[in-house]
């Protein structure tokens, strides 16, 4: 086993780890890649390569297709890991369902994920989500309601980073991007508990969002709902929303 | 890379044309990723002893791994408690969950049909309708031959029982309620007591059993394919001369279950 020294924090750290987690991300990819594009992608021996090929062969989540090497989906074992270990995410999961039916809406339940709004659960409205679903990395999370659902949840110190760091740029001609104009948004999100976002992602979109908390009332994630901005049940959709969100912490937290 | 860690790999470099063997693999990966699954289900944040345990490792390499992973973004701890982060899910879930599922059940029906000689479905549910998402049959298999988004009377099928079997106990009242319950044989249920009592014994034996209903002659056994959360996201089954009867039934659902097994893991949810 591979093992250095990190500089930094002195702390031992597994080095073929880090590159076996690359070969895994370099491999998500529509194209089939052979061992020698693998080694120069990441920068390393074909041996070595092919070591952590065999590996992840062994495992189940890589086959071979002649000279070219692809993923196999029961890699997604490892993503549902993260997903299960979620205290509220199963109960999400069939509120999400539920309520896409119930508005005749897209409907998810995002984290927030290196400033960025990752999907953890989500239904498209007449389609079979159980089977294939975008899990984008998301939208910036300043510019969708659940975004700013999850950056209220922060404390305002981290909201202040986020602000000062994040690039912020106007998506529609609609999008708030200057940090005062978010901290006042964000604020207010904190002594109303939703947030309405009107066409600042996408023009004709208006997304809402309210937070799902755990048993101490701590902002674990933002539930919420896309529809057509023409549509008038806005609150409506927010009522259905604030009911699920209650039901989801009391069913996660009720063994 | 740090220059240590180049050094480590360099030194452990073989000649590449040389046989597979177990010492090739790179342990440190499979670890890591034990460690990322022993999450899976834990519902809650895990001790290093807990992951130490459940991966079967000291706790002192325990450490090192969680120190790596933490350093990278996968993990989060509070000194005493570790989290998976998000960013595990850029280890190929987001790739595949944006996928076709089918292609991957297809697979799957195709290695059944092959192992028992029997033509297979996967089937989802759409209104009263049962509809078929993969298929495979061998060539010398009972019955007609049929195609993906065939659609079978959910009240008269196998495959619908189970589906139906997944469904709230309103949802389905009112289903049948409003449905055209035909009769394609003589022994086909078309009276929603009767359905609802033996979708009740489906639920309740984790199987359905139908035969002679749709067409006479033909015996089908479905089992479902669960999601992870055991809620009924599909169902399965697979076909079979009605004269032939117990017998298949007791060959074939050892097999059915393990595919319906190998179906659940490659669901999204």
């Amino acid at each position: 086993m591979a093992v250095a020294e990190d500089r930094d924090t002195h702390v031992e750290h597994v080095a073929s780890l880090e590159r076996g987690l690359e070969v895994i991300k370099h491999l998500c990819s529509d194209r089939r890649v052979t061992l020698a594009e693998i080694a120069r992608d990441t920068d390393m021996s074909r041996a070595a390569a092919r070591r952590f090929i065999l590996s992840l062969q062994h495992l189940g989540y890589v086959e071979c297709d002649g000279r070219y090497y692809q993923l196999r989906r029961q890699i997604i074992d490892l993503g549902h890991a993260y997903l299960s270990s979620l205290p509220w995410w199963r109960e999400a999961e069939r509120a999400v369902e539920r309520l896409s039916r119930q508005l005749a809406a897209d409907c998810g339940a995002y984290v927030l994920d290196r400033g960025r709004v990752a999907t953890v659960a989500s239904s498209t409205h007449e389609r079979f989500s159980v089977f294939e679903r975008e899990v984008g990395q998301g939208e910036p999370a300043y510019a969708s309601a659940a975004g700013r659902i999850l950056l209220a949840g922060l404390s305002r110190a981290e909201s202040a980073v986020y602000l000062s760091s994040a690039t912020l740029h106007p998506l529609t001609p609609f999008t708030l991007y200057e940090p005062v104009q978010l901290e006042t948004a964000i604020e207010r999100i904190r002594a109303e508990g939703h947030a309405v976002v009107v066409q600042e992602l996408q023009i004709g979109i208006t997304s809402i969002a309210v937070p799902i908390l755990d048993r101490s009332a701590v902002v674990v994630a933002a539930l919420g709902v896309q529809i057509a901005s023409a549509r008038d049940d806005a609150t409506a959709c927010l009522d259905a929303l604030t009911a699920a969100s209650a039901a989801i912490t009391s069913a996660a937290h009720h063994d | 890379m740090t220059e240590a860690s180049a050094a480590t790999i360099a030194a452990h470099d073989i000649d590449p044309a040389s046989v597979a063997t177990r010492q090739e693999h790179v342990q440190a990966i499979e670890r890591g990723l034990a460690i990322i699954r022993a999450f899976a289900d834990a519902s809650q944040e895990l001790t290093m002893a807990d992951i130490a345990k459940a991966v079967g490792i000291p706790r002192p390499t325990a450490r090192r791994f969680l120190t790596t992973l933490e350093t990278l973004g996968y993990v989060q701890s509070n000194g005493r408690r570790y989290r998976l982060l998000p960013q595990v899910l850029d280890l190929g879930y987001r790739h595949f969950a944006a996928k076709p599922w089918w292609p991957d059940a297809q697979r799957v029906a195709r290695d059944f049909a092959d192992r028992t000689a029997c033509p297979c479905a996967v089937a989802v549910l759409d209104g009263m309708s049962a509809v078929y998402v993969a298929y495979a049959a061998s060539h010398d298999t009972a019955g007609p031959p049929r195609a993906i988004g065939t659609r079978l009377p959910a009240h008269a099928s196998a495959l619908g029982h189970i589906l139906l079997s997944g469904l709230d106990r309103d949802d389905l009242a009112h289903r049948l309620r409003t449905a055209d319950l035909a009769a394609f044989t003589d022994k086909t249920m078309t009276q929603p007591k009767t359905l609802t009592a033996a979708i009740g014994r489906v639920r309740a034996q984790g199987f359905a059993f139908v035969s002679g209903e749709l067409e006479i002659g033909l015996a089908s056994l479905g089992v479902p394919v669960p999601n992870r959360g055991g809620d009924v996201a599909a169902a399965l089954s697979v076909s079979f001369a009605a004269a032939d009867g117990d017998a298949r039934i007791d060959t074939l659902f050892g097999p059915l279950r393990q595919a319906a097994q190998s179906l659940t893991n490659l669901l999204v949810c």
